[in-house]
């Protein structure tokens, strides 16, 4: 029988990758709180290896042996695991990343260090005591002629009770060889002493035989601790076939009492989590099917609403709804299968915050707390890269030097958490340290002299803060190889946005510093107010929208030549005219006069901005499209969506939105608090979609 | 009737090739994932073999085989494990705990059959 099993390769591959995960997390554990579970660490080694074998990923299998044998060692207490042997087992870890990645890919693997670590390894063995019991060898040695063997047989009394059976024995040693089997039965006790699970019965056994004792003896391999095997060559018959007369098998009535067999209830349905690993593109598919579905239904109901008089649509409109929450059930369930687990991404900070603390010689307590979090797949693969940088520019800038901290009465040791949690429809992630903090006179200065503020602008320190995620804004003394130059906040900031999330930061001088990173659950669909203007649809994040209001001259002030603000609730907000914001194809069309349209209040990271459109549309739920697929990024957009009648509607970035309003007002948007310094310097620059 | 094979193995692939191999060679199978679910299926399943995995979260190899073989239908049911050729210890631990016998990992799926059929004959 010949079985393809380069079919369950795939399936391998991603396991051997979860299971190099749990080691590198346990032994980062080891080396932090100096006692972990060496028997899951050895487990994952060990499936490894195992499967590497079985299913012929014969490097991956050679090099674990080792690794897995160094574990052996520690488990057994023979090897200590100081910290160069975890630094080789880690760096074995990166190893065998490489060649599970290069088994994927169907490529030779190409890692430097491999010759390397395992010497290393192999040296902490000291000659190898694990490691020198090798692979099966595998038996051939076929003999030529034919033997004869005399066996005897006497299987102890709880032979029976490892489920070996005698007569499967006999039987295996038929196939081989001609056999004449008598059956002794001087042990057996007379019948009231007779236990059902013992064995009375000894065998004395004649094979005629062309094979090895080696085969012979591989009959009995599973039991030779649990009775008397002996295995005694005879005469040879030199290479002649054993004739009929001679090599007659006869078989003594060999018994052997049967259990009872009882009939098990099979009624009873255990409950379980089973699993199927399912192609992320098949996925996908379903999720922008079930999208579309979602923004279809929502459409029909505008259509609806539209053509049919109220009475005549209370039945058709009640349908719809039904359909609309069927619809959100699928779309949810659906959505929850590319949930994953936060986990993912952060089981790989802590080993790197133990190499870069290592490297920089500082000494940093690690805490991840996941909270359970999940978040869409396709955000988790995003927000690694952001993450990673913050936090090691936590290890570099934010926490001090061991002198430093001692210095300033905290402890030696510094302090690092990685928390998440839900809040709202988001997945918040904060990395908070115990450091120097960020020292925001430091970043003004800095700020004034790249011409990002005019000096003396009074900005409250959280705004200050945010001048670090500019493009080549440092103000770290020297540039490290570990971080240093600058680049990176910028970037962390623009992916952090391209995901539709946002960064804040809090931090106190000397105290330390918290990065928040807010995320949205998923990036495919989001639920907005559809408003009109002129002739183009745009969508509003629902999220951001306090209220809407129809503006009245009373209301209205204009600062300068071209500021507006509106008096709501004892506020003034500023008027963002969303015709201004973007030149469309149509032209400058829409309305001009306030009170003829519509004033939506949005609030974007604490900052109110009065949107004005002609008209608001309704509700509904979109699919997100990137415009960079079909046209190039537009500031102040995030997307744009195809609607139930074929029309394409712009969705806001309203973040982006008031970053530009910023830009062209300066700080104009702090309005409450300094309503009368503003100087604006009205210089409109014209995003434009042709 | 075919015979029905319970295997229990916390890797998914290894459990795959196993009952690919065993459905391949017309028995019927069952899978568990750890000692615990391996346990309750021997009982609510009644299978003619068991093969299982020694190193297992939740409830390893030994004590399972420990405990199914207190299962009064399980009493004579060959049990084989699945070590690796240095796990010597392993393998008398798992004798002592009542297994039949062994699968010396790695094995291919002939392996495999031939082991089987040395423990329960067809």
């Amino acid at each position: 029988m010949t079985i393809d099993i380069s079919q369950f390769h795939e399936s391998f591959l991603a396991e051997a990758s979860e299971h190099l995960n749990d080691f590198e997390s346990g032994l980062l554990e080891i080396e932090n709180s100096g006692e972990a579970d060496l028997d899951a660490i050895f487990r994952a080694a060990h499936s490894i290896k195992g499967g590497a074998g079985t299913f012929g990923f014969d490097e991956i299998a050679e090099f674990t042996h080792v690794v897995e044998s160094v574990l052996q060692n520690a488990r057994d207490g023979l090897l200590e695991l100081s910290e160069s042997v975890i630094t080789e087992l880690l760096r074995s870890i990166d190893v065998l990343a490489e060649l599970i990645d290069a088994a994927k890919e169907s490529r030779t693997a190409q890692s430097q260090i491999k010759d390397d670590v395992y010497q290393a390894l192999s040296n902490y063995l000291g000659g190898g005591s694990a490691l020198a019991q090798g692979q099966l060898t595998p038996q051939k040695a076929k003999e030529k002629g034919y033997q004869f063997y005399e066996i005897e047989f006497e299987p102890f009394a709880t032979m029976a009770q490892t489920g070996n059976d005698a007569i499967n024995i006999i039987k295996e040693l038929q196939e081989v060889a001609s056999l004449n089997v008598q059956c002794s039965y001087d042990n057996v006790p007379p019948l009231y002493d007779i236990c059902e699970d013992e064995m009375y019965l000894s065998f004395h056994i004649e094979a005629e035989t062309s094979a090895s004792v080696d085969v012979l003896q591989e009959a009995f391999m599973f039991v030779e601790d649990e009775a008397k095997i002996n295995i005694k060559a005879l005469a040879c018959v030199d290479e002649e076939p054993a004739t009929g007369e001679s090599g007659t098998t006869a078989e003594k009535n060999v018994q052997k009492p049967k259990p009872h067999k009882k009939v098990a209830a099979k009624s009873v349905q255990k409950s379980e989590t089973s699993f199927i690993r399912v192609a992320v593109d098949k996925v996908d598919t379903l999720i922008n099917m079930v999208g579309e579905l979602v923004t279809n239904n929502a459409m029909l109901e505008l259509q609806i609403k539209r053509v049919l008089e109220v009475e005549e649509s209370q039945d058709v409109l009640a349908s719809i709804d039904q359909m609309n929450s069927h619809t959100r059930n699928l779309q949810e369930s659906i959505m929850a299968i590319r949930m994953m687990p936060l986990e993912f991404a952060f089981s790989r900070f802590p080993r790197m915050v133990r190499d870069t603390a290592q490297k920089l010689g500082k000494k940093i307590d690690f805490q991840t707390n996941d909270g359970q979090t999940e978040l869409d797949r396709t955000v988790i693969d995003k927000i690694s890269d952001p993450l990673n940088h913050l936090i090691r520019n936590a290890v570099d800038h934010g926490i001090e030097s061991a002198e430093q901290r001692l210095a300033c009465g905290k402890p030696e040791e510094g302090k690092i958490e990685l928390v998440a949690f839900y809040r709202g429809g988001n997945v918040v992630i904060d990395i908070i340290d115990d450091g120097k903090g960020l020292d925001p006179e430091a970043i003004y200065a800095k700020a004034v002299e790249k011409g990002l503020v005019d000096a003396g602008v009074q900005l409250p320190d959280s705004e200050i803060f945010k001048f670090i995620f500019h493009n080549g804004f440092s103000t770290a003394q020297a540039v490290t190889d570990v971080s240093g130059r600058g680049v990176g906040m910028d970037v962390v900031a623009k992916n952090i946005k391209a995901l539709n999330g946002s960064i804040e930061i809090f931090s106190e001088k000397g105290k330390g510093t918290k990065f928040s990173v807010s995320l949205p659950l998923t990036l495919a669909i989001v639920d907005g107010m559809a408003t009109k203007v002129g002739q183009q649809t745009y969508i509003i994040p629902l999220l951001n929208i306090i209220e809407s209001i129809k503006p009245t001259a009373d209301k209205v002030k204009t600062l300068n030549d071209n500021v507006e603000v509106m008096f709501v609730r004892g506020e003034y907000i500023p008027i963002l005219r969303l015709k201004e914001a973007f030149v469309t194809e149509s032209g400058d069309q829409g309305i001009e006069k306030l009170e003829d349209g519509i004033a939506i209040i949005v609030e974007v990271e604490s900052v109110k901005v009065a949107l004005f459109v002609d008209e608001l549309i309704g509700q509904l739920q979109v699919v997100i499209k990137n415009l960079e697929d079909n046209y190039k990024e537009v500031e102040g957009l995030s997307g744009a969506s195809i609607l139930g009648d074929g029309s394409v509607a712009l969705i806001l970035d309203l973040q982006g939105l008031v970053d530009m309003a910023q830009r062209d007002n300066k700080y104009l948007l702090h309005l409450p608090q300094k309503f009368n310094s503003i100087e604006s310097e009205a210089q409109h620059e014209h995003n434009s979609i042709n | 009737m075919s015979k029905k094979i319970l295997t229990v193995d916390d890797s998914a692939s290894i459990r795959q090739m196993v009952t690919f191999t065993l459905k391949q060679a017309g028995y019927e199978v069952v899978e568990a994932e750890d000692g615990v679910q391996g346990l309750s299926k021997a009982q609510a399943e009644a299978p003619h073999l068991i093969i299982t995995d020694l190193n297992m979260p939740n409830m390893n190899g030994i004590e399972m085989i420990k405990g199914i073989r207190q299962q009064p239908q399980h009493k004579f049911t060959p049990i084989l494990m699945l070590t690796t050729e240095s796990d010597d210890s392993k393998k008398a631990e798992g004798k002592q705990a009542g297994a039949t016998g062994w699968i010396v990992k790695p094995f291919n799926p002939e392996q495999l059959i031939k082991v089987i059929q040395k423990v329960m004959p067809a």
